[in-house]
């Protein structure tokens, strides 16, 4: 018997799948930068280090910041973003179960977290660039410092 | 507010904030449809740039926070291991690391009390190495009883640390006065010729384990609650910083990049925030195993509510007093309604009577964003029940004082009996067989030939069961109460055989007591009370008064009895009262269960301290049975018996 916070291999998969996609989205919108954060993220979770994880996360994000900058194309930063978003939370997840559970098994859980977690980012995601097609003209000014206005303002309300 | 309120809804200025941010993204969409309603200036261009400015602060702010704060999810107990009993000398080292302490002040008088107790240690470890007591004080300030310039400093009022050595450990975070224990104990250890120990030398912190990592409890010291995880935070961070950035750099991509983080947290709102209802159902394959034997349990898990439970981990509440030795008690699944699913882990059963505790079930919402945390009974078996099962073969040896019964203990007195004792004058009435004829034929004057007398002896076994006694050298070792308990059942046993009254009484809180008789139908009594006395499984918290326990004790106790004592001797009030009691006229012998390791300079001190407590009873006339672990006791006995006179 042993009580090691062993994380599932069920989160290691998930993590390292999720940054993958992270990674091909970016190199697909021209920066290599993230192909570094997928084996940090994977190592934050194997070690159960949420400050690791972090800061694979991290990398897998300049990668989506340098893609977006240099001009990538919308849909490939678009996915490298999700990419990024899932890793964080199915990684931080799998190292929340091996902290609580330990040895115990949380496979069932984890798959269906993940599931639904991908499956409402994309909804938002696809959601948020068809209105990106339309808006991809000739709109004011004014739209975009509202836009950005209630972004930030709805988003720290709620993700504080 | 209740955190159960922030959770269940949204406060007024999160709604207030939610309103206006809608209000402004609704705003610009009807902008970016109809250009033509847009007002051609632009009040808010400013907003442009400094909104950005701000959720980049932000999410910088919730990322160092979240990755430097306190974890916010539970951290469950150890149920793994037995939550009854403790490591000696664990206290010593977590003083050392700092760990219980709040605040450097707080920690240097941590170490001081550590320094008191050493000092204790190193004054009979002086005394028992032959320094004279006058002289000891003298010995301990000029640092003499030692070639460890560090170790002889510990005691002494100057430092032995020289300007280079303390800028050294400045730089390296080493307390010097914690650098300074560790070598005392290491010297105080060689001095006693305690050299064969785990712990190699002051250099090293000494050993640590998996169990460091978390903490041993009961499932029942958790409290419920419901509390906000957090764990979103990162994604708001990603967000804010994608938006941020991606206005401030002109890129459109960036910004629509940033929207999908809106995805977890809007999940974090709509998932339901009722709680799934479940149900747990525990079943045992032997609910009443052999001691050591094997129990397999297996929990069900259903979800009786009308909600799916998206993520749930459940700890099973494994007896106090027992081990998990395979698989898990904890369990996490997904459970839609009606679902139900099983699981199975297995304890190593030991003797008593153990209750399961109720389970602890960690149940999150779809985002993982909120933990509520809750305690569940679970229906079905809830008691598992182990009877010692002597073989009876193994006995303490008794001492010469016995009652006036006939037994086996072969007596001073000279009598019939069997083994030669002396002869003396003939007196009328002694029996003929008796007559030393052949010294009448050789025309002496007849004498009676007396044999040692075989008589009863009435022996009183008593157990230590203070909370002191609830030790073990290793998490996962059997406790000094658990090893006592199996030889009192053996010892009982045998003794009973031998036509001995035997009695049974504990040093404890909780009051406990069967009268010496002999018998067969005395040995189911005492089976009973080792079986289901709860102190002996859990043990108490409540305050012991030695006083009033051996009053109780000196009451009770008959005349001609002879006492065995079980105790690991974890502490001074132990050793005071055997002495005491054999100073009463009650011949002590005392059965020590080695209880300490050498892992850790902790430990080694507690170790230190059984082997003074040992020569202290040794000096005070009281039989000692140093009984080490994983040693049979008979073996242990055999050894003892060689220094014994009779």
């Amino acid at each position: 018997m042993s009580v090691e916070r062993t994380p599932s291999a069920t989160g290691l998969v998930l993590t390292g799948l999720a940054g993958t996609v992270a990674a091909l989205g970016a190199l697909l919108g021209g920066s290599a930068a993230a192909l570094a954060g997928v084996p940090v993220a994977v190592a934050g979770v194997y070690r159960t280090s949420r400050t690791i994880l972090t800061g694979g996360v991290a990398l897998l994000f300049a990668g989506v910041v340098l893609a977006g900058a240099g001009g990538g194309a919308p849909e490939a930063v678009v996915v490298a973003m999700i990419g990024t978003v899932l890793a964080w939370d199915v990684g931080e997840n799998a190292i929340s179960m091996a902290g609580q559970l330990r040895t115990g098994v949380g496979k069932r859980a984890e798959i269906v977290h993940a599931a639904v977690v991908s499956t409402v980012t994309l909804i938002v995601a696809v959601a948020g660039y068809s209105i990106y097609l339309f808006a991809s003209a000739g709109q004011p000014e004014i739209a975009l410092s509202l836009l950005v206005f209630g972004v930030v303002v709805v988003v720290l309300a709620l993700g504080r | 507010m209740s955190d159960q309120n922030a959770t269940e809804r949204l406060s007024g200025s999160t709604l207030g904030l939610i309103a206006v941010g809608s209000l402004a993204v609704m705003a610009a969409i009807v902008f970016i449809y109809d250009p033509g309603l847009a007002p051609t200036f632009d009040p808010v261009l400013v907003l442009a740039y400094l909104m950005p400015l701000v959720g980049i602060g932000a999410a910088l702010s919730l990322s160092v926070t979240y990755v430097r704060g306190e974890r916010l999810e539970l951290d469950p107990p150890l149920v793994e291991y037995r939550s009854t009993v403790s490591v000696p000398g664990t206290s010593i080292d977590s003083d050392l690391a700092g760990t219980t302490a709040d605040g450097p002040l707080g920690r240097y008088k941590r170490i001081g009390a550590v320094r008191t107790r050493l000092q204790t240690v190193l004054d009979s470890v002086l005394a028992q190495t032959g320094v004279a007591p006058e002289d000891r004080e003298a010995t301990v300030e000029s640092g003499d009883w030692t070639g460890d310039r560090i170790a002889a400093g510990f005691f002494q009022s100057s430092t032995p640390f020289s300007r280079s050595e303390r800028l050294r450990m400045r730089l390296t975070g080493e307390h010097a006065l914690v650098t300074q224990a560790r070598h005392a104990i290491d010297a105080i250890a060689d001095r006693l010729g305690v050299t064969d120990r785990k712990w190699s030398g002051p250099e090293q912190d000494g050993a640590r384990s998996t169990i460091d990592d978390g903490w041993v409890g009961r499932l029942s010291d958790v409290d419920p609650r419901t509390r906000e995880t957090d764990r979103l935070r990162i994604v708001t961070a990603l967000t804010l910083l994608a938006v941020g950035i991606g206005v401030l750099l002109d890129a459109g991509t960036l910004v629509l990049a940033g929207v999908v983080g809106l995805g977890p947290l809007a999940l974090r709102y709509l998932g339901s925030t009722s709680t799934p209802q479940f149900e747990m159902e525990r079943t045992l394959d032997d609910t009443e195993p052999d001691p050591n034997g094997k129990v397999r349990v297996t929990v069900t898990i259903t979800n009786v509510g009308d909600r799916m439970g998206f993520d749930l981990r459940y700890l099973d509440g494994v007896p106090p007093g027992l081990a998990v030795i395979e698989g898990s008690p904890r369990h996490g699944t997904a459970l839609r309604p009606g679902a139900s699913t099983r699981f199975s882990y297995v304890i190593e059963a030991g003797r008593g009577e153990h209750v399961f505790e109720d389970g602890l079930l960690v149940s999150r919402d779809v985002s993982g964003s909120v933990e509520r945390v809750r305690h569940c009974s679970a229906s079905g078996e809830t008691r598992l029940r182990c009877e010692p099962k002597p073989t009876g073969d193994l006995s303490v040896p008794v001492r010469a004082k016995t009652s006036a019964n006939v037994g086996r203990v072969v007596t001073d007195i000279g009598g019939s009996g069997l083994e030669f004792h002396s002869i003396r004058e003939y007196r009328p009435g002694d029996p003929v067989k008796r007559i030393d004829w052949n010294r009448v034929a050789r025309g002496g004057e007849p004498a009676t030939m007396q044999f040692r007398e075989e008589h009863a002896a009435t022996v009183v076994l008593l157990v230590d069961a203070r909370s002191e006694a609830f030790v073990a050298p290793e998490r996962d070792a059997p406790s000094a109460i658990e090893r006592s308990l199996g030889a009192i059942a053996e010892v009982f046993h045998s003794r009973l055989d031998s036509d001995d009254r035997v009695g049974l009484g504990t040093l404890g809180v909780t009051d406990c007591w069967l009268a010496p008789s002999a018998g067969h139908g005395h040995w189911t009594l005492a089976k009973r009370l080792l079986t289901t006395e709860s102190a002996f499984t859990e043990g108490s918290d409540e305050k012991f008064y030695p006083v009033l326990a051996m009053g109780r004790l000196r009451k009770r106790l008959p005349k001609d009895a002879q006492l065995v004592l079980f105790s690991p001797l974890a502490d001074d009030t132990a050793v005071s009262m055997a002495r005491r009691l054999h100073a009463y006229g009650y011949p002590m012998t005392v059965v020590a269960p080695d209880a300490t390791a050498t892992a850790t300079p902790g430990q080694t001190v507690a170790h230190l301290e059984r082997r003074l407590r040992l020569s202290q009873l040794r000096d005070a006339d009281v039989r000692v049975i140093d009984w080490q672990s994983g040693e049979p006791l008979g073996i242990a006995i055999n050894r003892a018996q060689r220094r014994w006179s009779r």
